[in-house]
């Protein structure tokens, strides 16, 4: 679904973000990006839809990302930002789950449709004329996530789901990403969420990739979860 | 994810002669060359020769290539020239007509042209100078000069949150841009027209600008709480204001405003 091959990305100030990182993800795969902070888990989400742009490979599906195939590719990989806050920019919640869909050009009818169906998904119906501004946190969170559900991607990528978020809040989101059928990638430090709906965990650190693997297997090495600053 | 403050300002890193130099000499140089500039008389030609040598030295004494001063005083100049130029094809003083091919005739005001091309030169001279004071000295240092030349303490204060703001707005501009990019995609081997129409488009920036608007002052004001929860009080504080000034650094500004005199005199004298 998607292969990322040999990606290297610098910021302007010359700091590398994230070095020769090749990484392939299976269609309907559950995949977790962990590390500690400035690890490269979020830079590497954003290269997925073409957000960023480092030297190297993003393919998905069969479509490279580049300047050509950048609008196919966003309506394939729905990203969902760490701050709700960044996410949402309209002045109505309906607003801003239809952005995606009438800038495909869908029809009024369909974008109604599906609007009420990832707001039902995300569990907030009757949200639809609400400011985004005036939401708590999971709510806005909720409605964020409902932002790319709407579009019906093939892969989801999000950054840090449950942070910020209340044990209701956080359990929420767990049950709704628990069901969801696409392809998954998360960037999280939540390893409880992991080990619940993660089988595959990637351990980021220091913008290069530490290990790829089982969830189970890592997440009972405590030597290299303490030497990537995910324990204390 | 957003630049450190400094980089994507004027500043540059550096440590010249021009960056080292306390930043209240550096301010009260700019005011007296920019005073002086603006006092001296039309066509004084002789006079921008030896302000542009002036300029030349400090550009020098700041180790910043000049291709960058270039490029960033010439931006600042466009409005200028566009506002100025216009003026030399009017009909006013000792004017010539000409008429450089069949049915197409203008005129050029010569007494206009020298006001124009003298106008030209002080106020890129000026420019110029601005940035490169600005280009080797830190924003926060300019305030602090600025405010021990006697700048009352609300101007700086305004002029110091302002800058504050500034990146606060560009980052939230950012953040919002960065998710409409991410969302704004066409489906593959879809007919439909992409994009959406004008007026849709035209309502989410107008949205966008209201969100940003209520972000940044939500934003701001946490930033303002936090100022004060670590004792901001209005007044900018810097190490180096707090130093007194030596008899060398009095003397090197009461050299400044005497040269300055001595070049508005010189100019009206060779004026008259």
């Amino acid at each position: 679904m998607i292969s990322i091959n040999d990606l290297s990305f610098a910021y302007d100030d010359g700091r590398m973000a994230i070095e020769h990182v090749s990484l392939d993800f299976k269609p309907g795969e559950k995949a977790a990006l962990v590390g500690p902070n400035g690890a490269g888990k979020t830079t590497l989400l954003l290269h997925l839809n073409g957000i960023l742009r480092g030297q190297g490979s993003v393919v998905v599906g069969e479509q490279a990302v580049d300047d050509r195939t950048i609008k196919a590719i966003r309506a394939r990989v729905g990203l969902v930002f760490q701050s709700p806050d960044d996410q949402l920019f309209s002045s109505s919640v309906f607003d801003d789950v239809a952005y995606g869909l009438v800038y495909q050009g869908e029809e009024k009818i369909v974008i109604r449709e599906k609007v009420a169906q990832a707001l039902e998904v995300v569990g907030m119906p009757d949200s639809q004329a609400r400011s985004p501004y005036h939401l708590s946190l999971g709510e806005k969170k909720r409605v964020a996530l409902a932002t790319v559900l709407c579009m019906q991607p093939e892969v989801l990528a999000l950054d840090e789901p449950t942070a910020g978020l209340d044990p209701r809040g956080r359990r929420g989101i767990l049950n709704l990403l628990a069901d969801l059928d696409q392809t998954l990638i998360v960037a999280t430090h939540d390893l409880e969420m992991v080990r619940e709906i993660f089988p595959r965990v990637i351990i980021m650190d220091a913008g290069r990739v530490v290990y790829d693997g089982e969830t189970q297997a890592a997440l009972a090495d405590r030597a290299l979860l303490e030497a990537h600053g995910l324990i204390g | 994810m957003p630049v450190d403050i400094e980089q994507r300002a004027s500043y540059e890193y550096g440590d010249s002669l021009l960056h080292l130099c306390d930043a209240r000499i550096k301010i009260t140089l700019l005011m007296v060359y920019l005073i002086t500039t603006a006092l001296l008389p039309v066509g004084a030609w002789a006079v921008y020769l030896l302000m542009g040598g002036v300029l030349l030295i400090v550009a020098v004494l700041s180790e910043i290539p000049a291709s960058l001063l270039l490029k960033r005083a010439l931006l600042l100049e466009v409005p200028i020239l566009l506002v100025l130029i216009p003026q030399i094809f009017l009909k006013t003083g000792n004017f010539i007509e000409i008429n450089p091919w069949s049915g197409f005739a203008f005129s050029l005001s010569l007494t206009r042209l020298e006001r124009v091309a003298s106008l030209l030169v002080r106020s890129w001279l000026s420019l110029q100078f601005a940035v490169i004071i600005m280009s080797a000295t830190r924003f926060e240092d300019v305030l602090a000069g600025l405010r021990a030349c006697g700048l009352p303490r609300m101007l700086t204060a305004i002029f110091g949150l302002m800058w504050r703001y500034l990146y606060v707005l560009l980052d939230e501009m950012h953040n919002l841009t960065q998710a409409r990019r991410a969302r704004s995609s066409t489906l593959q081997g879809s007919f439909k027209q992409a994009g959406g129409s004008v007026w849709w488009r035209a309502q989410v920036t107008g949205g966008m600008a209201g969100m940003l608007m209520l972000r940044s002052l939500d934003r701001s004001q946490r930033i303002y709480q936090a100022m004060q929860a670590r004792g901001y009080d209005g007044e900018i504080r810097s190490e180096a204001a707090a130093i007194p000034l030596t008899k060398a650094q009095y003397f090197s500004i009461a050299a400044f405003i005497l040269a300055g005199l001595l070049m508005v005199l010189l100019a009206n004298g060779m004026a008259a």
